[in-house]
């Protein structure tokens, strides 16, 4: 065999198995349950515990399984890094899940724009470091919901551009810096606060493959 | 209703290895890495993407990157007619950066880009791209530090049209 079928030949091996799903026909079988998406986002938090100037950036994946015409799934996880302050530093691991309600039916053809709200919860683990020392840190995994609202923007009827808005409410501990002159403390607190993280979140998302 | 094949698109899968230069935005530094990507067109005006830039040019002056390797996955839409192919996406992903003084760290980062593609023949292309990338190292004893990035990249694509020569579902 040919160094250039074999090259081919590899490339078809590692691509194969999501070949079929690609194909141009119309994918939808009977509804729109059972649509599978994969996708990447991009998030910035704000507003984190209250103070404008704590921003932290991220970036992860998701998938999304539909349920229903009006109902979707977004299953997500994703890892930030930021401020704490001008002394400090935090990284921030989101894994969790949406359930999205579309505001409009859905007609046979998506239309370009397609909003919709979503709540859901997750797992958020952080870890909250003194720049100047590293040993002086405080880490947690706590609980957490979120709530807003998004908006597809959809490119293609597979491809679709979304942006959504959540806040984000922590359950059990939480932590923070305080500094005190060049002095950085961690503080723990458990309990409900109303402090959180606003969540600016862009992804884009390509329907795979209806299951059912 | 089935999307015209434009040239090999849909099923068109395309990859390519050159020599980008970056420019850090915030420093004044610039860089030189080795950029691989591969790309598939699912649909004839879509590509799904994932792109490597490994740094090739450590420096110790200035911000004084060691090591710097981004990987980044995402998609491009594509204003493509015949031979030509204008296009722009998102991609974010994942930096390892490590500088002379301080430790290896995983950066979230985001990235846009925009570039052109002229396939010259059924096999190959010549392309030229621009991106701009967004993320800051973390963790260092004075803050963050901002690592904006203006990237180039310019050569020689190779690109395979998957359904004339195995799958006709595209």
């Amino acid at each position: 065999m040919s160094e250039k079928r074999k090259i081919l030949g590899l490339l078809l091996v590692l691509i194969m198995p999501v070949l079929p799903a690609f194909s141009q026909h119309d994918f939808i079988k009977k509804t729109r349950g059972g649509v599978f998406s994969l996708g990447n986002r991009t998030t910035l938090s704000t507003f984190n515990d209250g103070k404008s100037g704590n921003r932290g950036m991220g970036a992860g994946g998701q998938f999304r399984l539909q349920l229903s015409n009006r109902l979707n799934t977004e299953w997500f996880a994703d890892y930030l890094t930021g401020n704490e302050g001008t002394l400090a530093n935090r990284v921030d691991a989101h894994i969790g899940w949406s359930v999205m309600y579309y505001l409009a039916a859905p007609k046979d053809k998506l239309p370009l724009f397609q909003p919709y709200i979503l709540a859901g919860h997750c797992f958020d683990y952080a870890h909250l470091e003194e720049n100047l020392n590293k040993q002086n840190y405080a880490e947690r995994w706590s609980s957490a919901v979120q709530a807003g609202t998004g908006m597809h923007y959809n490119l293609s009827q597979r491809f679709d551009l979304s942006a959504t808005i959540q806040y984000m409410i922590h359950l059990g501990t939480d932590i923070h810096a305080e500094q005190q002159d060049a002095v950085v403390t961690f503080v723990k607190e458990t309990g409900l606060s109303l402090e959180g993280h606003l969540l600016f979140n862009l992804s884009l998302n390509y329907k795979i493959i209806d299951l059912w | 209703m089935q999307a015209q094949n434009i040239n090999g698109y849909p099923g068109l899968l395309r990859t390519s290895l050159t020599i980008a230069p970056g420019r850090l935005l915030d420093h004044g530094q610039s860089y030189i890495y080795l950029h691989g990507f591969l790309e598939l067109f699912p649909e004839a005006h879509v590509s799904l993407r994932g792109d490597i830039y490994q740094m090739v040019t450590p420096q110790t002056a200035g911000v004084g990157l060691k090591q710097n390797t981004h990987l980044l996955y995402g998609a491009a839409i594509h204003h493509n007619k015949g031979i030509s192919d204008l296009y722009a996406g998102l991609e974010p992903g994942i930096s390892f950066t490590q500088t002379q003084t301080l430790p290896i760290n995983f950066l979230p980062t985001w990235s846009v880009f925009t570039g052109y593609h002229l396939s010259v023949w059924k096999y190959f292309n010549l392309f030229a791209e621009a991106r701009l990338l967004s993320t800051r190292y973390s963790r260092a004893p004075e803050g963050n530090i901002r690592l904006n990035e203006l990237l180039f990249s310019a050569g020689l694509g190779f690109q395979v049209p998957l359904k004339k020569l195995c799958c006709p579902q595209f």
